[in-house]
């Protein structure tokens, strides 16, 4: 009996061992390489190139290369809690432009032109566009260089040519010009004339922007205070309110998803919207309108018509544990060989070669129409407090779009609640 | 037969039915959707009006989410991660309530002790993130499974000892009593005589912990870096990109999520059902 006891005993104890020991081996990192590098990255096309980048990096260098890929929604935090927390977990950070300065001016970046002297290098070369390396520095444009520029995004405007061309409309240059088109193809086809994100937060404002700047206004004066509610702003809600006649029922709701889905499906002429989904647009399984959209830069009103910029960025974390080497593969994978990879992995680059590559340009034809949008875009207002800006903004937009506030009232609250934010920092 | 004669019998039946039908298609059609969602092209996710049941069937979500990206790995952390808190909260769980319904303490002590462990429950883990988090990197245990297990283990453990605590309670001690009289240690005791009586309690309460762990989300996210040990809500959570929602990839993993968790809850009805009854039988 006594012996039998102790034999299940022992087996329970042997099976626990087991499991411990298990787990112990799928925890350890056994690697023969000389180098170990872990770059965060976004999950998304974006993060895909720099997956595929990084196994290419690998297989002809000696160093090994994890990726950590998150959620765009959760990536922000992730990586500002392992940055602040200086968890070195990562050597590298993709990072979306509008969150740089957040990053930068906390100090919690790398600066990159001691290394690039280092390399007996001056810095970046001149065939990135220079509207995205402006993002890589702080303050914008002229300061330190704490990131590279590797996916080019920014806004398109994108319409049904074949339904412009039977009703005998001209390009859309001006936003007027996409509210007639509006109201002439909603009135005559069984679709809806334009369509847009006007989820609150994010989307509603990278939606709003292009009009509001068009319009001529600003989101802030030369000192810094909010003028939202300006005669200019409020004329271009009033425009985005006349737009959402034309759009689908809930289009409140909308993200880019949304809209694109409308657009894949012939069911709605136009919208802006980012080059990630151009692909689709000719893709059998995705679309039901192959051929028949048309890309074309930001439509103007008072000023010339100016798309927002939305790059990703590569920094190194300040503290990263081999920064030679996490600049090393930096370097290399923002060089013009690499990037046109990654532009055939679906990504826009952010270099003008590459834009005018006779390759690249045979398989996307709209980057001519790309690398002018790029060349002319706008940040959005480069603030750490940009999020929390955003978010507000982005409520009282979604308020006026709901019908809740009036467009003077929604813009007279956005005022202050930015203003608000702006007092609670200093 | 003696149906048909009492009319209103049938009306009762046909509500029954009715009310059964109703209740299965109320919890049913999300999964319906779901598991249509990750057989579509894109072009039938968004069609409209919806195709619920006209359109070709294909395997390309399935291919590029386990084949292409690494969801088949994903399902290996979880499932590990998953069955080993498990066992390791039922283990000390069942043996802290074992102690805690038959070793009273002075000042009735066994009762603030079972409060306190379920105090731990009473706030909002978000509140513990943070801590855990810098208490993790300081163990050097971020991103590794170990640090889910023990979370995991941590989070199951109070609803362990409460549940298994009522189950021990009903039981009649003179049982008990007699094994020890027989010659039986305490541990043997619990083992043979005490282990098969409470056997529906630590199915159900298995059970509850397996679907804990393997659907945990938020702790996954912040405590997990790389795919060392992201798990699969997280991978899941992952298809959500900048612009695009992934629908197809993102329900060929939730059927995959899905199935383990119905297979496993399959295998211990049985002892669920007699769970819930055992005390009804009691009375």
């Amino acid at each position: 009996m006594a012996l039998r006891r102790v034999m299940r005993r022992s087996s329970i104890t042997v099976l626990w061992g087991l499991l411990l020991s298990l787990l112990s081996l799928g925890c350890s990192h056994t690697n023969g390489k000389e180098a170990h590098l872990t770059l965060a990255v976004n999950a998304g096309v974006e993060g895909d190139a720099l997956r595929a980048a990084a196994q290419d990096y690998q297989a002809t260098f000696n160093v090994e290369i994890t990726i950590a890929e998150f959620p765009y929604a959760n990536l922000f935090e992730k990586e500002l809690i392992d940055l602040t927390n200086r968890t070195g977990a990562y050597d590298l950070i993709m990072l979306d432009d509008p969150w740089f300065p957040r990053f930068a001016e906390r100090g919690l970046l790398t600066e990159l032109t001691p290394l690039y002297e280092r390399r007996g290098l001056e810095g970046p070369d001149d065939d990135f566009v220079a509207a995205s390396l402006a993002l890589c520095r702080h303050p914008y444009g002229t300061g330190t260089l704490y990131a590279l520029p590797y996916v080019g995004n920014s806004q398109l405007f994108f319409y049904r040519k074949d339904l412009f061309e039977k009703y005998r409309l001209s390009p859309p240059e001006t936003w007027d010009d996409v509210l007639t088109a509006a109201r002439t193809i909603a009135e005559r086809e069984q679709i809806y004339g334009y369509v847009m994100r006007a989820q609150q937060g994010n989307a509603v404002v990278a939606d709003f922007l292009p009009l509001f700047w068009a319009f001529g206004a600003e989101m802030f004066d030369a000192h810094g205070h909010p003028t939202v509610n300006s005669p200019e702003g409020i004329a271009a809600l009033r425009m985005m309110l006349a737009l959402g006649a034309y759009a689908p029922p809930g289009y409140v709701s909308f993200n880019a998803d949304e809209v694109a889905a409308h657009l894949l499906q012939g069911t709605a002429a136009m919208s802006i919207n980012w080059p990630a989904w151009i692909p689709a647009l000719s893709d059998p399984a995705k679309s039901r309108v192959i051929g028949k959209i048309a890309i074309t830069a930001m439509p103007g009103q008072k000023e010339p018509g100016r798309a927002e910029i939305g790059n990703w960025l590569i920094a190194i974390p300040r503290g990263a544990r081999d920064p030679e080497t996490a600049f090393d593969f930096l370097l290399w994978a923002t060089s013009a060989e690499q990037m046109k990879k990654s532009a055939l992995r679906g990504n826009p680059p952010t270099r003008v070669s590459l834009f005018r590559d006779a390759e690249l340009v045979a398989r996307y034809p709209s980057y001519p129409v790309q690398l002018h949008s790029l060349q002319t875009s706008r940040p959005r207002p480069r603030t750490p407090l940009w999020n929390e800006i955003e978010n507000a903004f982005g409520i009282y937009l979604t308020k006026a779009n709901t019908g809740e506030l009036s467009p003077e009232e929604a813009m007279n609250r956005a005022n202050a609640a930015i203003a608000e934010i702006l007092q609670r920092q200093q | 037969m003696i149906l048909w004669r009492r009319p209103w019998r049938r009306w009762v039946r046909i509500i029954e039915y009715g009310a059964i039908g109703a209740a299965l298609v109320i919890t049913l059609a999300p999964v319906y959707w779901m598991v249509t969602m990750s057989l579509k092209t894109e072009i039938d996710q968004f069609a409209r009006p919806p195709r619920w049941f006209d359109f070709q069937p294909m395997l390309g979500h399935y291919y590029e989410t386990f084949f292409i990206r690494p969801f088949g790995h994903y399902v290996m952390t979880s499932a590990l991660v998953a069955l080993i808190s498990t066992a390791l909260a039922l283990t000390l769980g069942t043996l802290a309530a074992y102690s805690l319904a038959r070793f009273p303490l002075r000042w009735r002590l066994h009762r603030h002790l079972a409060y306190w462990i379920l105090s731990t429950r009473m706030f909002p883990p978000i509140v513990t993130i943070i801590p855990l988090f810098l208490m993790l990197r300081h163990l050097q245990l971020l991103d590794t499974m170990t640090a889910l297990i023990l979370v995991y283990t941590g989070f199951n453990l109070p609803f362990v000892v409460w549940m298994m605590r009522g189950f021990f309670q009903e039981l009649p001690v003179e049982l008990e009593e007699a094994a020890l009289v027989d010659g039986d240690s305490r541990l043997g005791m619990l083992w043979r005589v005490v282990r098969p009586l409470v056997a529906p309690g630590l199915a159900a309460t298995a059970i509850f912990c397996l679907i804990t762990s393997w659907n945990e989300f938020l702790f996954a996210l912040i405590l997990t870096q790389t795919d060392a040990s992201i798990t699969l809500p997280v991978g899941i959570a992952g298809r959500v990109t900048q612009y695009e929602i992934k629908w197809g990839a993102m329900s060929a993993a939730g059927v995959v999520a899905m199935l383990p968790m119905l297979i496993f809850a399959m295998l211990v009805q049985r002892h669920l059902v007699r769970g819930l009854s055992l005390g009804a039988v009691k009375a």
